[in-house]
């Protein structure tokens, strides 16, 4: 389920034109490694945190901006 | 989940304990007349796994009713006759299942009542519900606090309705065309829809912060303090706005829904409602007509009667005898003058005779004149007052007149029937016109009350009729509807303009917040760290993402259902070479949607409330069988059963061939309870035989898609009637 709803995001025409995603990129995608595009890494890290029963909505969001924000850092 | 068989004792109508269904993989279909105890059937699954039956009461919005209820009402009313004071009677149903990971249980509930004398009886408070699981050879009880688990694994509460429904009202409350929320919920219990809620409230929570910390990084930069400071009091105001048009652009969308829903909810009835309208209005109208006939017909027998005397008709017909009355005033006057020339000629003989010499005893005249002269004048001599002669001439006067041969005498009437002969003859001309005019009113007044008396049957027959389209229609206030219907259509162009309105004013308040990020993002440039720009515009990204993949989601579900839907719809309609168009999800102002029949032949126009109910209970199903074959990933058709009471009421034969048809091959296991493939026996009141030609056909088919059928027969045994609610015992028989 999780890749179904990856691969959903990654369908999407704006993102794909906006992050250059390519088929390649979908076709090939897993949530290990994490991806080399900022985007498409906060979609994997967003999607095992928020398809995660147990955190709330402020905890996920945190989780989210953090990781985010350490890889933009790098 | 698959049903290995159901056994009734003293259940309603399943009087005794050799009520025993056996159920194969396939399709099983159970036929019975009304009052056979069809609907009992699906009340015993129902009860035994909820502890509730249906009930149709209108007033019951719950739509079931508990054992806690019920109480006896369970037990059938033989079992109830025959059971002594002091006795018990126990009521039970046992429904054997195989769990889809091949585990056997037994699920049996009961319910007991004691004689206590011959009225009163004590009602256990609530049934007992065991549920048993078979180890090797024995069925073996489980405990209590496992009971929910096991019937959830079974069937899940949620899937429950859309796999075991009763009749029509099941399959509405199901699907519902008049509610925009119908499919919300199927799409919910076919789908994982709800997860990307949770997205899209997470994603905007880590936009919110992102936006956060750029906004604070960009107010303690140096450069272009007062500006930036300027800007975002402006964004902060826009964002106030937007988010106020946004509460009042979904209170307008519900307002608008409920309008639609309203208007929509009242199309259905409109056209009974006017016509309702139509006939109470033409009912007075009649009703007038006929009090005003009747004033007349009133007013005509009273100047009747006063015509009797003003016109003369009381002399009607007496023509004839003015004439007889002429012939005899005739004669009368004819005889009259006889008589007067009569005695006139005696009157002058007898003076002529007495004048010469008194006939018999002179006159007392003569007398009278002979005592005056004291002398006889008949004898010429002396008769001095007081001699004898004078004497003898004085007794004269005391001899009576000799008798006369003349009639005494009359006065005459002849005036008097000169005056009424006159008058006769006056009225001789009106009478000869009387007979007409009376012809002619009667005849009006005939007219006018045989018209009274058909007016008086329209306004029964009218009275009759409304009654019906009341009953049938459900409505009670035709005028109330016709209101509301205006006034709902008037709020929806009302609350459709306003949307509109606040809709405009968002866009324009959504572009002058776009500039001012541009320009707050021009003035960032070289003043915020790159990290939170990015990373605040990936997060915005990312928001904006979940809402589009939501409402894709969204529409891609009920795209697969609307094409499994019209898949189902088509198999079922197809073969009766009737018009049936195609299953449309139309979207609603809210975003929701709501299931229509189209006609594609007219550019796909909307003919749901022109269409017969056959066609929309067809669409119904139809869209029940998509829930379960949409929804592939959890595999609904192979787990959960279809048990359906009468849901083919609707249909003809062939629909419901194909209906049973498109059944067995959507589900693995379908129990469908009936009223068709029955005939009557003519000779035997009661009795039905099954149409084993049409059995034998569907058969057929049914194995040529490589799926079983079972049949069963509800009967009654030899000299029961349905009639006597407490002789009623079902009989079951197992069609070969």
């Amino acid at each position: 389920m999780k890749i179904e709803t990856l691969k959903a995001f990654l369908e999407d025409e704006e993102i794909r034109q906006k992050y250059a995603i390519t088929d390649h990129d979908i076709k090939n995608i897993s949530f290990a490694p994490i991806h080399s595009k900022h985007f498409i890494a906060l979609l994997q890290h967003a999607i095992s945190i928020i398809e995660k029963d147990d955190l709330t909505v402020n905890t996920a969001a945190a989780n989210i901006n953090t990781f985010l924000e350490n890889r933009l850092r790098q | 989940m698959k049903i290995n068989s159901i056994s009734m004792n003293n259940f309603h109508c399943y009087y005794g304990d050799s009520n025993i269904f056996e159920f194969s993989e396939g399709l099983n279909i159970v036929l019975g007349p009304n009052g056979y105890g069809k609907s009992k059937l699906y009340d015993a699954f129902q009860w035994v796994l909820t502890n509730q039956i249906t009930d149709n009461d209108p007033n019951n919005r719950a739509g079931y009713k508990p054992t806690s209820l019920l109480k006896r009402e369970l037990i059938s009313e033989k079992a109830l006759i025959e059971c002594t004071i002091g006795e018990s009677v126990e009521c039970k149903v046992s429904l054997e299942v195989e769990h889809v990971n091949g585990a056997n249980f037994q699920l049996v509930r009961s319910y007991t009542t004691t004689r206590s004398d011959e009225k009163n009886w004590f009602d256990s408070k609530d049934s007992k519900f065991t549920i048993y699981q078979r180890d090797i050879i024995h069925f073996k009880p489980i405990p209590e606090g496992e009971h929910a688990r096991v019937l959830e694994s079974l069937i899940p509460v949620d899937v429950r309705p859309y796999v075991w429904f009763q009749g029509e009202r099941g399959v509405n409350s199901l699907i519902d065309t008049s509610s925009d929320d119908s499919l919300k919920v199927v799409i919910r219990r076919l789908s994982d829809i709800d997860k990307w809620d949770k997205y899209i409230a997470i994603s905007k929570k880590a936009y919110d912060s992102a936006q956060n910390a750029f906004d604070q990084a960009l107010r303690a930069s140096k450069k272009n303090q007062d500006k930036v400071i300027g800007l975002q009091a402006d964004q902060a105001a826009i964002l106030r706005a937007i988010s106020a048009l946004e509460t009042q652009i979904e209170e307008t969308q519900r307002n608008l829904k409920g309008a639609t829903e309203k208007n929509d909810a009242l199309a259905i009835s409109l056209e009974n409602a006017q016509n309702l309208n139509q006939l109470r209005a033409d009912e007075e109208s009649v009703s007038r007509e006929i009090k005003l006939l009747g004033d007349e017909i009133d007013h005509f027998y009273l100047s009747f009667n006063k015509k009797m005397f003003s016109n003369y008709w009381v002399l009607s017909s007496t023509e004839n005898q003015i004439e007889t009355f002429e012939q005899k005033y005739q004669e009368y006057s004819n005889k009259m003058l006889e008589r007067k020339a009569m005695e006139l000629s005696k009157k002058a003989i007898s003076k002529k005779i007495q004048t010469r010499l008194p006939d018999g005893v002179p006159e007392p005249m003569h007398i009278k004149n002979m005592l005056d002269a004291q002398r006889c004048l008949v004898c010429n001599r002396e008769a001095p007052e007081g001699s004898d002669p004078y004497l003898a001439i004085k007794e004269l006067l005391s001899v009576d007149a000799p008798l006369s041969n003349d009639k005494p005498f009359r006065p005459s009437q002849d005036p008097l029937l000169k005056q009424i002969y006159h008058n006769a003859l006056v009225l001789k001309g009106n009478i000869l016109n009387t007979e007409n005019e009376i012809k002619d009113a009667l005849k009006h007044v005939s007219e006018l009350t045989n018209r009274k008396k058909q007016l008086e049957q329209d306004l029964e027959a009218k009275g009759k009729e409304i009654q019906e389209q009341l009953r049938i229609s459900g409505i009670i206030n035709p005028k109330h509807i016709i209101d509301s219907f205006r006034m709902s259509a008037a709020d929806i162009k009302t609350y459709g303009v306003q949307l509109g309105n606040f809709e405009k004013d968002r866009e324009i308040r959504q572009k002058e917040l776009k500039n001012i990020n541009a320009e707050l993002g021009k003035l960032s440039e070289g003043e915020v760290e790159t990290h939170l720009t990015q990373k605040r515009n990936i997060l915005e990204d990312f928001a904006e993402l979940t809402k589009r993949i939501k409402n894709d989601k969204y529409r891609e579900l009920i795209k697969l259902l609307e094409n499994k839907a019209n898949e189902h719809y088509k198999n079922i309609n197809e073969p009766t070479g009737a018009f049936y168009g195609k299953i449309k999800f139309s979207e609603t102002v809210d975003s929701g949607y709501r299931p229509c029949i189209v006609d594609p032949a007219k550019g796909d126009a909307d003919v749901t409330s022109s269409s017969n109910t056959s066609l929309i209970s067809s669409m119904k199903l139809a869209i029940i069988m998509a829930i379960v074959t949409a929804n592939k990933l959890r595999n609904y058709q192979n787990l959960y059963p279809l048990i359906s009471d009468a849901p083919v009421s609707d249909f003809d034969v062939i629909k419901t061939k194909t209906f049973l048809l498109e059944a067995s091959q959507t589900f693995n296991q379908s129990v469908i309870i009936m009223y068709k493939y029955l005939e009557e026996d003519e000779t035997k009141e009661g009795k039905y035989s099954v149409d084993t030609e049409k059995i034998r056909e569907l058969s057929n088919e049914v194995k040529q898609a490589g799926k079983k059928l079972t049949v069963y027969q509800l009967d009654m045994p030899k000299g029961v009637s349905n009639k006597f609610r407490n002789e009623i015992q079902v009989k079951i028989k197992k069609v070969s």
